[in-house]
């Protein structure tokens, strides 16, 4: 029985249905996008626009003036300097963070590809380890082995011959300090990096870097000419998140410095939080926020149109 | 309880990898081996370091943790600061809620992740680049911005200090990059063994289910324990939406360590809470270890 | 933020002897504002109510209370439920981004506490915003109101004389020191006047100089509590109004004295603490490579405390009042402490104003006093009586200073203005001249804002 009923079934769901299931398959995706998302996104984008008067009293009160000043709110942040000496501290911080997660991060995946199984199974589960562990927690242990006085970094450095580092301070000169929070940074990343990458390594397949060498290429050529270009776009992603993750770096740089950032600490993710939740300037928080998405949609411009050519080709 | 977690990360490791390892050894120049593995263990120590420093602080006494010349192993171990902890009816409290919004967090937005990783991937329809697009623009939303709407989004519909609410409020992180890494994911499976498994008369609710679904798996493992650490360490927005103690996360409990104007920070005990916090993590990470490195790039790199 | 946002407060004092000039002015309109103001949100005498059958209330704590007093909280919750019939459910919460909670929780209208405590230098910007509910009409139904310490008082009172937040509790910062190495470098008695508090410290620093790691008297390059305490000390003051414009006041002569005197301490006599702020002070002493520190009274406690310090110092500690420019004068010292108040949009308004009522009454507060400065000068001789330290705190509470009263003063916090001058200063990356004139610059700017 059900195999006389089943062709025109069959038929019927694959005609019909194929106009609508896009839409019905993507309909939960666009509902929590929108409510989750595009809901708060329009607010912020509202709360840009908008001033507060009185403090935070239209904040609390739905009868509270919150006047339209148009694109004022951005004037005001785009012609004060500090925004430009920020946004500038963190495209350099975004770079640096950035390249070295990705090649230490494709360093290590090309080690375990190398090493023996035991050296990569410990490895990998301190990879592992290192990722689970939060950012705040992370951070506060950095914090305390590059601590001035008590600090296991000083105490070992100041062993080797020759070199004076008792007491020295990481954290009276900011690049120091943004140094240190960029060790946090990529040992936070590269966990994710490193394992992603190395499970595309074992990926590249065997006869075209066979092939390579029987060419006569040397492992770099044969990196360079093979490996490289199959994971391009894996790079491309994880490129991608670690802009997104390294452009608004919060917590490393904040309990760095134990909630107190020094204005050379301030990065927009900083910034933000100090002008919006940190001063109630609610408005202003918002404004930066925006600001730091378009800044991430000029970086990502590249990557968009590659999304879309993938998306093409498909 | 940490003691054993390094065995068994070591035995689901090795379970899982023989198959690779013996394909990629296969050929290799043996006499660099050495030289290598010694420069992975030398790396093993440096990143392994901070979590090490982390374990045997929360074994410190308070006037061990930090001194002069660092304890390098805690010269008066002590299980105060676990012992405290696993004691504490807030902590099993808050790792329960925790579990429930991660847990749930991950699996809605691994389901309609796929469904919508599914329609980009295998149709072409009017609107698809501005999903696309909107999926890509909402991971980049700096979270910090977004307590204030947020929260009153979630007050509008009565879901503040629910779970339920901060689940809802998680999706808006966990599910982009569900759909994101999918759908290159099920791009790779290739078309003709729907086709072939159309023409076999299966419905395509059962080609979805029979044929991509377990060609997808690594793909969904991976970005599940992905969405997994995102949510299970997320803290501003928790600290926001969830007003109550019985409420709130692991993430806000770790608070209560830190120094207050009435008292000092209880370093070893955070450590502890910490090591604890993380250990689900760790575990989940032993139990899906081989399928996180496949999954998490198995798509990514042929897309 | 922790310790900053928190804290601290205000002033005070006790004995309400002397009032610092800027919440002279609030002081004035207090009393007509709680005895004629009838309007307020609540009006007349039904404000308190006692009605609470079947009711729940929500109380919004510090964890402070749970880790140093929960028998006080439960002891006014029991009294509370008895009285009312009414539940009381306290949620216990943390200092870290508390104002960002508190901010996204009155812009909505569900989960809204009935009672929240408020460190006292944030009141006034929730004031302001019209947060709270207006007690005035009940003032005189809150036992020990006319006693209450000043500075908390002056704190939760809104600029034209509302009372928006009860006083809780207070703290006051003296010096903290040990007994064992001064009396080893020869100081056997309590130095009275600066001048005899830098000779003593030379001392002790003489003494211990083969430690490269030694600080006579450790003081964090942010801590601004101490580093303004000898600004008010030398007669200077952070900022000052006049007609309706705040100017920075660093830059006086007298500020300029109190911050020379700051810097000597920060600079000669305290080692590896120029870029941090005071937060980590306790465990850094408990190290034993300092013999003094200027930290509040509980801090000693912090210092021994087997989970946050070493308790083999517990019998070498010993505090006194932080010496002034002349003998029997102190350096006014910063007075911490937080404030109750019932927000505006809670449902259950008058039960939270009762719970309030029996949780800073005599009896709660005696039972208070035993950890923390009360919130009534009639009740200090109790909290003095506790131990020695108490004693100094006691004293050093008697004169007290208080920051700018004025809803943006905690932008000025948290923007770490005061903080990142004085890191300046302590790590001589600029002069105090300098520091002083760029920080007055982004007070008046901050304070003067129109949001």
């Amino acid at each position: 029985m059900t195999t006389l009923d089943r062709p025109p079934a069959r038929r019927r769901r694959r005609r019909r249905p194929v106009a609508g299931l896009p839409f019905l398959l993507i309909l939960p995706c666009v509902a929590v996008l929108i409510a989750v998302a595009g809901w708060p996104l329009y607010k912020i984008i509202m709360l840009s626009l908008q001033k507060q008067e009185s403090g935070k009293y239209a904040l609390f009160h739905s009868r509270g003036t919150t006047p339209f000043v148009g694109l004022k709110n951005f004037g005001d942040v785009l012609t004060d300097s500090t925004f430009w000496t920020i946004l500038e501290r963190t495209v350099i911080f975004t770079a640096v963070n950035v390249v070295l997660s990705l090649l230490i991060g494709m360093g290590i995946a090309l080690l375990l590809n190398r090493v023996s199984q035991w050296a990569r199974i410990i490895l990998v589960a301190v990879l592992l380890f290192a990722w689970a562990i939060p950012s705040t927690v992370s951070t506060q242990v950095f914090y305390w082995l590059f601590s001035n006085q008590y600090g296991v970094v000083n105490y070992v450095l100041d062993a080797l011959p020759g070199v004076h580092m008792r007491g020295h301070d990481w954290f009276a000169d900011p690049h120091q300090g943004l140094a240190v929070v960029t060790a946090v940074v990529v040992w936070g990343a590269i966990p994710l990096l490193a394992i992603s990458l190395h499970a595309g390594i074992t990926q590249v397949p065997r006869d075209t870097l066979e092939a390579a060498r029987v060419d006569g290429a040397g492992p770099w050529q044969a990196f360079r000419s093979v490996t490289l270009p199959f994971l391009r776009p894996l790079i491309v992603i994880l490129t991608t998140l670690s802009v997104i993750w390294d452009f608004g770096v919060f917590n490393q740089i904040w309990f760095v410095r134990n909630g107190h950032p020094e204005p050379g600490y301030q990065t927009l993710g900083i910034y933000m939080y100090s002008q919006g939740v940190g001063s109630s300037h609610y408005n202003l928080g918002a404004t930066v926020g925006v600001l730091m998405m378009i800044c991430l949609l000029f970086v990502m411009i590249f990557y968009i149109r590659q999304l879309f050519r993938i998306g093409d080709a498909e | 309880m940490t003691v054993t977690v390094e065995p068994r990360v070591k035995a689901a490791a090795s379970t899982d990898s023989p198959p690779t390892v013996r394909r990629r050894t296969r050929g290799r120049r043996r006499y660099a081996t050495g030289g290598w593995n010694a420069l992975a263990m030398v790396l093993a120590a440096v990143i392994g370091f901070p979590i090490y420093w982390m374990l045997i602080t929360a074994f410190k006494r308070s006037s061990d943790i930090t001194t002069l010349t660092p304890q390098f192993w805690p010269k008066h171990p002590t299980w105060r600061g676990f012992s405290e902890v696993i004691h504490d009816p807030i902590f099993l409290q808050d790792m329960r809620n925790s579990a429930v919004i991660t847990v749930a967090a991950v699996l809605i937005s691994i389901i309609i992740g796929f469904f919508g990783a599914m329609a980009i991937a295998r149709f072409r329809f009017l609107g698809r680049k501005v999903f696309i697009f909107a999926v890509l623009i909402v991971q980049m939303i700096p979270l910090l911005a977004l307590t204030i709407p947020m929260s009153l989004l979630l007050d509008s519909v009565h879901l503040k200090n629910s779970l339920p609410g901060i689940i809802l409020a998680y999706l808006m992180f966990t599910m982009p990059y569900t759909v994101w890494t999918l759908r290159t994911f099920i791009a790779n499976v290739p078309r003709e063994l729907d086709e072939a498994a159309l023409v076999d008369g299966c419905s395509r609710w059962q080609t979805f289910y029979k044929i991509i679904l377990p060609l997808v798996a690594p793909g969904l493992i991976a970005t599940g324990v992905y969405g997994w650490i995102l949510a299970w360490n997320e803290f501003a927005l928790a600290n926001t939406l969830l007003l109550t103690n019985d409420k709130q996360t692991l993430m806000i409990y770790l608070l209560i360590f830190q120094s207050s104007p009435v008292h000092g920070a209880d370093w070893s005990g955070l450590m502890a809470a910490s090591t604890l916090t993380a250990l689900p993590v760790v575990v989940l990470f032993v139990l899906f270890q081989s399928r996180i490195s496949v999954g998490l790039t198995a798509g990514a790199v042929k897309g | 933020m922790r310790r900053s946002l928190v804290a601290v407060g205000v002033l005070a004092t006790a004995v309400a002897m002397t009032v610092s000039a800027c919440s002279s002015s609030k002081s004035k309109n207090k009393d007509t504002g709680g005895a004629s103001k009838p309007g307020g949100s609540g009006g007349g005498n039904s404000l308190l109510s006692t009605n609470g059958a079947g009711k729940t209330i929500n109380v919004w704590l510090q964890s402070d209370a749970q880790k140093g007093w929960p028998d006080v909280v439960s002891q006014a919750t029991q009294r509370f439920e008895q009285l009312t019939g009414a539940k009381v459910n306290v949620q216990w919460q943390q200092w870290a981004n508390y104002t960002g909670k508190l901010d996204s929780t009155f812009a909505g209208s569900s989960g809204i506490p009935d009672v929240v405590e408020l460190g006292n230098t944030q009141t006034a910007s929730y004031i302001a915003g019209g947060a709270f509910a207006d007690l005035s009409s009940a003032k005189s139904e809150f036992e020990n109101s006319a006693t209450w310490l000043k500075g908390l008082a002056d704190s939760g009172t809104s600029p034209d004389g509302k009372l928006q937040a009860i006083p809780y509790y207070a703290g006051s910062r003296v010096v903290i020191y040990r007994k064992d190495l001064w009396t080893k470098a020869g100081v056997t008695s309590v130095p009275t006047t600066l001048d005899e508090l830098f000779s003593d410290l030379d001392k002790v620093k003489a003494a211990n100089k083969k430690d490269p790691n030694f600080s006579p008297f450790y003081m964090a390059g942010k801590n601004w509590y101490a580093a303004m305490s000898f600004v008010y000390g030398a007669g200077g003051s952070i900022a000052t109004q006049d007609g309706g414009q705040w100017k920075g006041g660093l830059s006086s002569p007298e500020a300029q004295q109190g911050l020379q005197q700051w810097q000597r301490l920060a600079t000669d006599y305290s080692v590896g603490g120029a870029t941090k702020d005071e937060a980590d002070q306790d465990a850094i002493m408990s190290q034993g490579h300092v013999a003094a520190i200027v930290g509040n009274g509980w801090e000693l406690g912090s210092v021994i405390d087997p989970k946050t310090g070493n308790p083999a110092l517990k019998s070498k500690l010993a505090t006194f009042p932080l010496p002034g420019t002349a003998a029997g004068k102190y350096t006014p010292s910063f007075l911490g402490g937080s404030d109750l108040a019932v927000p505006d949009k809670s449902s259950n308004k008058g039960l939270g104003a009762e719970w309030i009522k029996i949780f800073t009454d005599t009896t709660s507060q005696t039972a208070l006093a035993k950890f923390a400065i009360p919130n009534t000068t009639s009740l200090l001789n109790v909290y003095e009586a506790q131990a020695q330290a108490n004693k100094s705190t006691g004293e050093a509470a008697k004169d007290t200073w208080f920051v700018p009263n004025t809803p943006n003063w905690a932008n000025v916090e948290s923007n770490n203005i005061l903080q990142n001058a004085l890191e300046s200063i302590a790590t001589k990356k600029s002069s105090v001249t300098d520091a002083a004139k760029s920080a007055d610059d982004q007070i008046a700017k901050t304070l003067n804002a129109s949001s």
